[in-house]
């Protein structure tokens, strides 16, 4: 009799120590997860629910918009607008860079850095130039290190940004079809969509892809304020993103930043479908080569040499 | 021998379901670009584009200033003829050195040309072409043109020489550049330059080993 | 025999799965929380190191993933490694199911639930490791089929989300359904759980494969494209795994009452004496082709066994690694290491850490340096990385020290329906 009181009065105590751990261990467990609980009450629900770009219809798309404008005036306090830019019918850009006259001044970098809103801090853009050695189209003899006066002697420059690849790596891979061909050849990102897993930046052979490591940070007034959904709005913290040949001019009919900002005029772009384009006498005419042919990503960015 | 016919039966199951689903990985094919290409829509809309290409930094009759002052107080300018009526020009000049007065300070670096390979001895307010005939200032292009026609047809291109404005010239105009707004006539080999600097690897408090 | 023991097993016992499935999961969770001071010591530093590690992860969603030492050059780091590494410690608990069930080992088959329970550890920890890498983990219902967009069967992460879900089901399927049945006191019908059983052993093979194949299909990246990868992993699976069951069989034996047969560790030894030389062998295989073929293709491996430019962070890594194989491989060698215990864990603990290493950062990190664009930018991780990657790992712990804490004492009758509803007879 005695025994089992024990018995039973050890296990109560046991029973009040157990309880007293497990709430000490949720105590402790709140307290850990405290900054992401924090952070968790600030996210819309709307986004959080939001569907892939797709999916969207004109008016759910609508929504959308005005919403990222609502929150780039709220966390940014400027106004931009921001459209949903479609592709055309019957128009595929293509890219060709003329490696005998870039100078590898960085302008085109430069001016991707500021058209597409990239964080300050970090200096980034879509594009890196490449100085290369004469002699050489082995990468392993390039560096992106260099410094002026440009261009040196022995050397040509390479910029290299997104090829838009007609078999593009990075769309396989993606887990989520956050990434995907639109019909006018640019590889698009759902920012909204992307789950971060940077599969992508691990598949693209060509370092086109960046990813959003902390939210970026631009002054109000260095905010280009002419945006679209797909390209150069501001990018939400921990998602892909990557060149889209400036979507937000291109589908606009306008050249592309980087473009507009060489000042050899290395660079020649247009709709490869239109027989009386620039970009298809390019393709006709020069010795035009695309970068890693042999891993069959089929790009739509073109490098040429004159004679 | 129970386990065996298991194991085989279950690694021909296995074999059957892999191969089944390599089939079907491979009908469903990896992400190409495959829109079917409608080469007629754009060609319909071509011929008469609403908008043209402009060419800017075309060069104009130049003058120079004397240090005769007009009567509004500013140096007076004159064109070129306004000496080079009374003064020869000498064909065997190619640099600058036996130059004076307005020529001072010219640098020429442009090949094995003299003065008058381009400049029209019979009219200095006019350039001439290599077969005698004058051309106006204005038209110095066609002048580039005869020596370095590679760069001319990639100009005509769009592959040579910056540009501004529309790919689409349905939808707005474009600007480009003339030759010399680049390459000065005397001196044309392209200025080397100070590049911008390269985006930064380190992004926001992070700092990678380098 | 199985047979007619199921069909006289005594219905009287138990009452119906309704009231006694509770039971169970109750008594699993009662005993989850009862042990010696040691177990509760072992388990306050496995929830406190957790506990870091969850509050390290808070911290980087919240600010972002630049508070890691990755950049858009080396987009990979810690995380994927030990990813890499967990996949193969979960395939690696198949070499103790191929024993019981294919060869009918008796000392392996009453212990094989230590391998399965394992693999159960080392997936939910590898989903963990995934789930912090992600960007934006708030967006992982992207990733359901049905509800998000599932990008099957094109890209190899949906694959490997399907073999690593189904494996983790599969293995709480036979353990749970195994457990339950000691717990009942009745015999498990085979129907239910031999067929699984086979079924995970192909599944086995596939989780690492998959995974593998979700580095050696990117053309972009010399250092993965390579079809001995998959091969190595599974050869380097079979020697981690093993290793880590024999640590657990030997922390079974020296910490608790219940008995591990010799048997089943000389079958353990047997397997690793084998795939580690397989793996030294891929290990040469692999060098050979890299560097007697040279050019630029040849950059990462150069970088990783020798440096290159002047860059050189994971050479000591990978020759420490190299180190531990070759005197792993020595030990093991021994004939007589499995009569000296203290032999035997050292060579295991050698084998594992040689193997995490080279799985690991020694795997992940070459393949992004130099850059697709030949761009030397180092990594080594930081603190915070260490913190949730430690966190991690003492989760696993505590799951697998848990499982075994429960398995045990059902596997071997000490607990069961019949002793908790009559608890004096």
């Amino acid at each position: 009799m005695n025994k089992e009181n024990q018995e039973s009065g050890s296990i109560s105590r046991r029973t009040l120590i157990k309880g007293t751990g497990a709430m000490l261990g949720a105590a402790a467990f709140a307290k850990a997860m405290a900054p992401l609980t924090e952070w968790a009450s600030h996210q819309s629900m709307d986004e959080f629910l939001q569907q892939h770009y797709r999916e969207l219809d004109e008016e759910e798309m609508q929504k959308v918009l005005r919403r990222l404008e609502e929150e780039t005036r709220r966390d940014y306090g400027v106004e931009v607008t921001i459209t949903d830019h479609k592709p055309e019918k019957g128009v595929k850009f293509g890219y060709a860079l003329n490696l005998s006259i870039c100078v590898g001044c960085r302008k085109c970098a430069q001016a991707c850095h500021r058209e597409n809103n990239h964080d300050r801090a970090s200096g980034n853009s879509y594009i890196q130039v490449l100085e290369m050695k004469k002699g050489s189209l082995d990468l392993e003899n390039g560096t992106v290190n260099y410094s002026g006066p440009v261009p040196k002697k022995d050397a040509f420059y390479m910029p290299v940004q997104c090829q838009q690849c007609d078999a593009p790596p990075c769309v396989d891979v993606c887990p989520v079809e956050a990434t995907w061909k639109e019909p006018d050849g640019i590889v698009a990102v759902d920012y909204n969509w992307c789950i971060g897993c940077r599969y992508c930046e691990a598949a693209c052979p060509y370092h086109a892809r960046r990813f959003n490591w902390a939210k970026p940070q631009i002054p109000a007034e260095d905010i280009n304020p002419a945006q679209s959904y797909l390209s150069n709005r501001l990018r939400p913290q921990g998602v892909m993103e990557k060149c889209t040949y400036c979507l937000h001019r291109t589908r606009e009919g306008r050249l592309p930043a980087c473009l507009e900002a060489c000042p050899t005029g290395a660079r020649v772009f247009g709709n490869v479908l239109d027989p009386k384009s620039e970009i298809r006498w390019v393709l006709e005419n020069k010795r035009v080569f695309v970068l890693k042919e042999e891993l069959g990503t089929k790009p739509s960015f073109f490098y040429f040499f004159d004679e | 021998m129970k386990s065996t016919t298991v194991t085989s039966f279950a690694a021909l199951v296995l074999g059957m379901g892999i191969s089944g689903i390599g089939i079907w990985v491979y009908w469903q094919s990896f992400a190409t670009f495959d829109e079917p290409i409608a080469m007629d829509i754009k060609q319909a809309d071509m011929g008469a584009e609403p908008y043209g290409v402009s060419i800017h930094g075309t060069p104009t009759t130049p003058t120079v200033y004397t240090d005769i002052l007009t009567p509004n107080g500013t140096l007076a300018e004159v064109a070129c003829v306004t000496c080079h009526t009374t003064r020869e020009g000498r064909l065997e000049n190619r640099g600058t050195e036996d130059l004076e007065l307005f020529h001072q300070g010219l640098q020429v670096q442009h090949g094995g040309l003299s003065c008058l390979s381009c400049h029209n001895s019979e009219n200095f307010d006019t350039l001439r072409l290599a077969d005698g005939s004058p051309i106006p200032f204005p038209q110095t292009m066609q002048l580039c043109a005869q020596c370095h026609g590679p760069q001319y047809r990639d100009y005509q291109h769009g592959s040579h020489g910056g540009m501004m404005g529309y790919w689409d010239l349905n939808r707005g105009p474009r600007q480009r550049n003339s030759c010399t707004v680049c390459h000065d006539a005397h001196s044309p080999a392209y200025p080397r330059l100070t590049p911008v600097f390269p985006p930064h690897v380190a992004v926001s408090g992070n700092s990678p080993h380098h | 025999m199985n047979k007619d023991s199921v069909a006289t097993a005594p219905r009287h016992m138990g009452g119906s799965h309704l009231s006694n499935y509770p039971r169970f999961l109750w008594r699993m969770l009662v005993m989850a929380t009862e042990g010696n001071w040691l177990f509760y010591a072992w388990m306050i530093v496995l929830t406190a190191v957790a506990l870091v590690g969850a509050n390290a992860w808070a911290v980087q969603v919240t600010q972002g993933m630049g508070v890691t030492h990755m950049t858009d050059h080396v987009s990979w780091g810690l995380y994927i490694a030990n990813f890499t590494f967990m996949v193969g410690l979960a395939a690696g608990g198949v070499m103790m199911v191929i024993p019981a069930y294919l060869y009918h080992d008796k000392d392996m088959h009453d212990i094989v639930i230590i391998g399965e329970l394992l693999a159960i550890a080392a997936i939910i920890m590898c989903i963990a490791f995934v789930v912090v890498d992600l960007g934006r983990p708030d967006r992982f219902w992207h990733l359901i089929p049905g509800i998000g967009k599932f990008n099957f069967p094109i890209s190899m992460l949906t694959w490997d989300v399907i073999v690593l879900n189904g494996y983790l089901l599969l293995n709480l399927h036979i353990c749970g359904y195994l457990l339950y049945h000691r717990y009942l006191g009745k015999q498990p019908h085979p129907r239910w759980y031999v067929p699984f059983v086979f079924i995970s052993i192909a599944w086995a093979i596939s989780i690492h494969t998959v995974t593998a194949f979700l580095y050696q299909g990117l053309g972009g990246r010399p250092f993965w494209n390579t079809a001995l990868l998959a091969p190595r992993f599974l050869t380097s699976a079979f020697v981690s795994g093993p290793a880590f069951i024999i640590l657990a069989l030997e922390a079974i034996r020296y910490l608790s009452k219940y008995k591990v047969g010799d048997g089943a560790i000389r079958i353990l030894v047997n397997i690793m004496r084998i795939t580690i030389l397989i793996n030294l062998l891929m290990l040469i295989s692999e060098i050979f082709t890299e560097f007697y073929t040279g050019g630029s293709h040849t950059a990462s491996a150069k970088y990783l066994y020798f440096g290159l430019h002047g860059y050189n962070a994971l050479v000591p890594w990978i020759w420490t690694s190299i180190a531990l194989s070759l005197s792993a491989t020595i030990v093991l060698l021994s004939p007589k290491v499995t009569e000296h215990p203290q032999l035997l864990i050292t060579a295991c603990i050698l084998a594992f850490a040689a193997i995490w290493i080279e799985k690991g950062m020694g795997l992940i990190i070459p393949g992004f340096i130099p850059s697709t664009l030949h761009e030397m930018v180092e990594y080594l991780p930081n603190s915070l990385e260490w913190r949730v990657t430690a966190g991690i790992w003492a989760m696993g712990l505590m799951i697998y020290t848990l499982a075994i804490r429960i398995a045990m004492p059902i596997f071997s009758g000490e607990v069961s329906l019949e002793k908790d509803q009559h608890p004096h007879v």
